[in-house]
């Protein structure tokens, strides 16, 4: 991973550079797309919160791929920290990015932008726990590369947008908008201009990635805390704000982590809201085998649909492959997971979605890549000097999206 | 994985005379409550506020229990005492001091949820500060009444001040509805009368194991907050209780 990272310096911070995140380091971070940029709903994926979670990002995003070889993907923010494998989901994250120039967008998640380097080069976060803090802080026995990855991040995360509003009238984000409290300033915009720059204000900017979606009718802003809730009620009230200038009708987020994997707020009615997970560890119950242990038997994608709420597509986990990641021989028990097959290629799971989101067909993603011959099996971090991915020819764990095959996990 | 290091939650319980069932449920399935929080949290301490009240003509006079002890506790707790335990890692003490509540009279919990926001609770970067209450009475019934919802925006305040999270068990009201609005708050609407015996304790209280194991706290600084809303810091200790001084 060292010599990755010199790569995505180059490509992705450098001045001069294309954007190749889309709508990163755009000079405002709330931000309508337009029709001809956004094209057909049905190209863009949702990813939800990740948390280190390498295994569930890059089944994501060969789900998403393979479904549509143009798509888009928006990421809705939170890569870091809970997961064990957060630099690796940065760089594969990169890596997809790169290879499909202008077709990922990362929104910025709290853990993303929590960050920040204090006295003496101590890397900080806002948030706790902060478990990549750990990581950065670690005496750095790679010739600065933690300190460097940290910066690295750091500036990555501050060029994200914060939220996207596709010309449907669905707002993607982290965590949800201005909470109502911020509302007047808003509603005395006498110009769209002067309506997007409130949006693009400190304060909304805040609200947009930290606040926090509840079923009750409406929630009073609490200003002494950065993950304030709101409400139904709230959500109607921003969407009424100015619908000719922002026209809101509906919204994605991550943030929360609903145990099902998605949660489709049956309170919001007037409004919808679609929240997705994109992590399948189970955060309360691991046991000997890490992450890996009571891992969710399916993760969740969500694909636009015009004038709808995106749809979710279920993605059956190969608990197999699972387990190579994770080190874990196919002996050892993964506590509390279904039995599942061995061979990932058929993976239809019909378990029921609420009926107001269209459902896509299931299928299993990596039932694709089993033959490949290069890949990596395992990535190693026990210590803090074996940072070290590892190639492999068994058949086991996907190569990296858009990688030739064959070739090394390496620029 | 890393968590936080502490969780304290203060149990308030109504100890008014209907209210005996539900002491004994929640006795019976505390440890619904710390099965899900322990192996995520290194400690979890417990704290108890139990109120009740009886009227004489326009005279309050109160019971106060906490973890520390029965009417002399309340002096301590205002008067910040540093000697005194409010909160114990023990929950064979929540469950002695549960035995040793006695309900009668009247309930007033806004003063029980006001007192337990002024307990004495761990660091703000390192605790997750929790407050459930119990109780089968709407929260504007009571010994206060209708004087009692215009506490609420401040009770609402000193919530989000002290980064406290509200669980509360009671019949929904209007003042349910408000104290709803306050940020983590959660209401779990419940039958009212008869102590709360309909009410499934053990997933109730699961739940709200569950929550507090899952929910992440956010570091920054004490904020200032205002201690003893009712006045109760300057109440005078008579034989039976507590008096409100300023009701005579």
């Amino acid at each position: 991973m060292p010599e990755m990272l010199p790569v995505f310096e180059r490509k992705i911070l450098e001045r001069g550079t294309p954007n190749v995140l889309l709508q990163f380091n755009a000079s405002r971070k709330v931000l309508r797309l337009s029709i001809d940029e956004v094209g057909s709903p049905d190209k863009w994926f949702f990813i939800g919160d990740i948390h280190g979670d390498f295994f569930a990002l890059h089944t994501l995003l060969r789900e998403a791929e393979g479904r549509h070889p143009d798509c888009r993907v928006v990421f809705l923010g939170d890569l870091v920290d809970r997961g064990d494998m957060p630099f690796e989901c940065l760089f594969l994250l990169l890596d997809w990015g790169l290879r499909r120039p202008g077709r990922l967008a990362w929104i910025a998640g709290n853990h993303d932008i929590a960050f920040s380097i204090g006295h003496q080069g101590v890397f900080r976060s806002q948030v706790h726990p902060a478990e990549l803090l750990g990581d950065l802080n670690k005496r750095d026995f790679l010739n600065g590369f933690r300190q460097r990855l940290g910066q690295f991040f750091i500036r990555v995360a501050s060029g994200l947008p914060r939220a996207l509003l596709f010309p449907d009238g669905l707002l993607a984000t982290h965590g949800g908008f201005p909470l109502v409290d911020l509302h007047p300033q808003g509603a005395a915009a006498e110009t769209e201009d002067a309506f997007i720059e409130w949006l693009n204000s400190p304060a909304c900017l805040k609200d947009f990635t930290w606040t926090r979606i509840h079923r009750k009718p409406k929630a009073i802003p609490d200003r002494y805390s950065s993950g304030s809730q709101y409400g139904f009620r709230d959500f109607e009230a921003f969407c009424a704000l100015k619908p000719h200038w922002f026209p809101i009708s509906r919204m994605v987020t991550g943030h929360e982590h609903p145990r099902d994997g998605f949660d489709l707020h049956p309170t919001y009615v007037v409004n919808p809201a679609l929240t997705i997970r994109g992590l399948g560890f189970d955060e309360m119950r691991q046991g000997p085998g890490g992450l890996a242990t009571n891992y969710t038997d399916t993760l969740y994608l969500a694909q636009g649909v015009r004038d709808a709420l995106p749809a979710l597509i279920k993605v059956a986990v190969s608990y197999e492959q699972l387990g190579m990641l994770h080190g874990i021989v196919a002996e050892t028990p993964l506590v509390g997971s279904p039995t599942k097959p061995s061979s990932p290629s058929t993976g239809s799971n019909t378990k029921p979605v609420a009926s107001a989101v269209p459902e896509i067909a299931a299928s299993t993603p990596l039932g694709r890549v089993v033959n490949e011959t290069k890949h990596i099996s395992a990535i190693s971090r026990e210590d803090d000097r074996n940072l070290v991915v590892r190639g492999s020819h068994s058949t086991g764990i996907p190569a990296p999206l858009g990688k030739p095959q064959g070739s090394k996990s390496s620029y | 994985m890393s968590s936080a290091s502490q969780v304290d939650l203060v149990l308030v319980i109504d100890t008014s005379a209907s209210m005996r069932p539900c002491i004994n449920a929640l006795k019976q399935h505390l440890r619904e409550l710390i099965q899900p929080v322990q192996g995520h949290i290194s400690k979890l301490r417990f704290g108890l506020v139990g109120v009740s009240a009886t009227s004489h003509g326009d005279q309050h006079i109160y019971r106060v229990e906490t973890l520390a002890g029965g009417t002399d506790s309340l002096s301590a707790l205002y008067d910040n005492s540093t000697q005194t335990e409010f909160f114990s890692l023990e929950s064979s003490r929540v469950l002695t001091a549960l035995d040793n509540l006695n309900p009668s009279g009247d309930e007033d919990n806004l003063l029980a949820l006001d007192i337990a926001l002024d307990h004495p609770f761990g660091p703000i970067a390192t605790t997750k500060r929790v407050v459930a209450l119990f109780s089968d009475e709407k929260i504007e019934s009571g010994v206060q009444r209708s004087a009692v919802t215009a506490y609420i925006p401040r009770i609402i305040n000193k919530l989000h001040a002290r980064r406290v999270k509200l669980f509360c068990a009671m019949p929904y009201s209007d003042g349910a509805q408000q104290l709803s609005e306050a940020n983590g708050s959660e209401i779990e609407d419940v039958a009212g009368g008869q102590g709360l015996s309909s009410v499934d304790f053990r997933t109730l209280l699961g739940q709200i194991g569950k929550s507090i194991s899952a929910s992440s706290i956010q570091g920054g600084l004490e904020e200032r907050y205002e201690r003893a809303l009712f006045g109760q810091d300057e109440w005078v200790s008579i034989e039976d209780g507590w008096r409100d001084s300023d009701s005579n």
